[in-house]
């Protein structure tokens, strides 16, 4: 389990790399379409549909690096209140819950991400983008999502043992 | 009634979850397989992987990450402090001269940044050590902070009116612009209260007597001048149609990298902070607004908002009073959710019954942030008392809770104020559309 944490730990890094590289495209896309339209007058077809798209990969890519570093907003008023065992067992809840509902999302994510392969569909879009060649990315960011809320649910549950040694 | 009653249940099972410690985005989206898995047939489901594509697909929503951006790359930057300096020098002679000046200054800095929680900081971070090494009382020095903190929610560009737009397809534009005159009046009030409290005893704020050099003062405006090019020019543009909301973000997150860049800020390091920041900030807002639509839509298939909104407009109430009502259970429920939860769970519900009882949608949106910053800063779980713990670690939560509370007065006036002169809000958009 420990090469499991150390594994997504390094895919995250990897992950919010390249969600963040997605961001400064998005940046980069939406200013040149602004430049283009307002100063050329001559606006671009993509600019609009590949910066919705990279927004997709900016999610799906940042979502377990989110979790890992606990952006996602949670409210902990109830910990500061128990004692350790509880709060531990509280824990351990939570990332429970978190791993459930990352294999939901996976399940159906995937579930959409398969019919995308199967019918080859086209986006009803101006340029010409198959489904699946932007919804790949779902999920593999879930899966890498579901790897790391396992990780975090076994550092919680082996988290006294450790701390005797 | 029996609406209601299914939505107070909603409420509770998820306070139950949150109290988990369960991040609010996995809550909700799981009170929202729940709620199928008892009602609804089990193909409705596939709900969350669509709502899940297209969500994160949204053109609306490029503005996050763009305006995200912009706000961690001007808190990169001295701007913050540049900003608390020049509004300490013009403002000296005013009682409570460096409270009204971090109010002004958290009132410049969220003209540039959406965020209530960065504009505390990076304020916050400044003011209150100076405050405090200036003899101000630390009470005083930590609620003015925390309560102006909260204007980087109202004053546009603001992260929670853009959550509030997508979920209730109000146009974002005009949220912004409807921003502006009520986040002026709030950082008035703000000032307004820090004054009033040092005039009934000075002790709480020492007048500091030194003078200071005509050229130093002019100086001192170089600093904001960036701020307010880059404020004029992001709404501006919006303003005069120029660009969209989204591309506005885009020239904010520009405008924001090229002023670190000039000032120096920038290395590699930092670079790679900001865009991190900005990715993972983008992933917990979309998580949240599709856990918040998912949840949404399976209160919409119960008849929940409907029936809440028949409820509400049968009763024999004046509109104000049900007005009144929700604020008063947002700000309970506010004393224990987050604010972007607040908006994502009430908001669904609520806001075709404030449609049908006659009010705006922009105008309740403008007022459910307000709403929203008496929460940011309620105790036990106000997320500014916490920021301020954390940049400014050697003072009591106590002093900051305690702090904040005398603040909560003007920024619950100026609900009351929106409330009896909705054209506070109304006046600019209203302008923009003729």
């Amino acid at each position: 389990m420990d090469a499991l944490t150390r594994f997504t730990r390094r895919v995250n890094r990897w992950f919010l790399a390249l969600a963040g590289t997605c961001a400064g495209a998005i940046l980069a896309a939406v200013c040149y379409d602004l430049v283009l339209r307002n100063v050329f007058d001559a606006p671009t077809l993509w600019a609009l549909d590949v910066s919705r798209f990279l927004l997709l990969f900016v999610f799906f890519l940042a979502l377990a690096p989110a979790l890992e570093s606990g952006a996602h907003v949670s409210v902990d008023i109830l910990e500061h209140y128990l004692p350790p065992a509880p709060r531990r067992m509280l824990r351990i809840a939570a990332r429970f819950l978190v791993l459930v509902f990352g294999a939901i999302l996976l399940w159906q994510v995937a579930r959409t991400t398969g019919d995308a392969f199967a019918t080859d569909e086209l986006f009803p879009i101006v340029i010409t983008l198959r489904l699946k060649h932007v919804y790949w990315v779902a999920p593999l960011g879930v899966i890498q999502f579901l790897l790391t809320a396992m990780a975090l649910l076994w550092e919680e549950w082996r988290g006294p043992a450790a701390m005797r040694q | 009634m029996q609406a209601l009653l299914e939505f107070s249940a909603f409420l509770g099972a998820m306070l139950v979850l949150l109290l988990t410690g369960t991040p609010v985005a996995v809550a909700i989206g799981l009170l929202g397989v729940i709620g199928i898995l008892l009602f609804l047939p089990p193909a409705a489901i596939t709900q969350l992987a669509t709502i899940a594509f297209a969500q994160s697909a949204n053109f609306v929503l490029v503005v996050v990450p763009l305006f995200v951006l912009m706000g961690e790359a001007l808190a990169a930057t001295n701007i913050g402090r540049d900003l608390f300096t020049a509004a300490q020098i013009w403002l000296r002679r005013l009682p409570a001269a460096l409270a009204v000046g971090t109010v002004f200054a958290c009132a410049s800095f969220a003209a540039v940044c959406g965020s209530s929680p960065v504009t505390a900081a990076t304020i916050g971070s400044m003011a209150v050590p100076e405050m405090i090494r200036k003899g101000y009382d630390r009470r005083l020095a930590l609620g003015v902070t925390a309560a102006g903190g909260t204007l980087g929610i109202l004053i546009p560009p603001s992260i929670p009116l853009i959550l509030y737009g997508v979920i209730t397809e109000t146009s974002i534009g005009a949220l912004f612009i409807a921003g502006i005159v009520p986040g002026i009046m709030m950082a008035a009030m703000l000032a307004a209260t820090a004054m009033y409290r040092a005039w009934r005893n000075p002790s709480l704020a020492p007048q500091a007597a030194q003078g200071v050099a005509e050229r130093e003062r002019w100086t001192s405006l170089a600093s904001v001048l960036p701020v307010m090019v880059l404020a004029i020019a992001v709404l501006g543009s919006i303003y005069t149609g120029i660009a969209t909301p989204s591309e506005a973000g885009a020239v904010g997150a520009l405008g924001a990298i090229v002023i670190a860049a000039v000032l120096g800020s920038l290395n590699r390091r930092v670079v790679a902070r900001i865009f991190n920041n900005t990715a993972r900030t983008t992933a917990m807002f979309v998580l949240l607004i599709v856990c918040g639509l998912f949840s949404a839509f399976v209160l919409a298939r119960l008849g929940i908002p409907q029936g809440t909104a028949k409820f509400l407009v049968e009763l024999e109430l004046a509109p104000w009073v049900i007005l009144v009502l929700i604020n008063l259970l947002l700000v309970v429920l506010g004393m224990f959710m987050d604010p972007m939860s607040l908006m994502v769970i009430i908001v669904p519900v609520f806001s075709p019954a404030v449609v049908a009882l006659g009010f705006d949608p922009v105008w309740f949106g403008v007022l459910i942030t307000i709403t929203i910053e008496v929460a940011m800063i309620s105790p036990p779980v106000g997320f500014n008392l916490f920021v301020l713990k954390t940049v400014v670690p050697d003072v009591d939560m106590k002093d900051i809770v305690m702090g904040s509370l005398t603040f909560i007065v003007p920024l619950i006036a100026g609900i009351g104020l929106l409330i009896a002169w909705p054209e506070i809000a109304l006046f600019l958009p209203r302008l923009m559309m003729k």
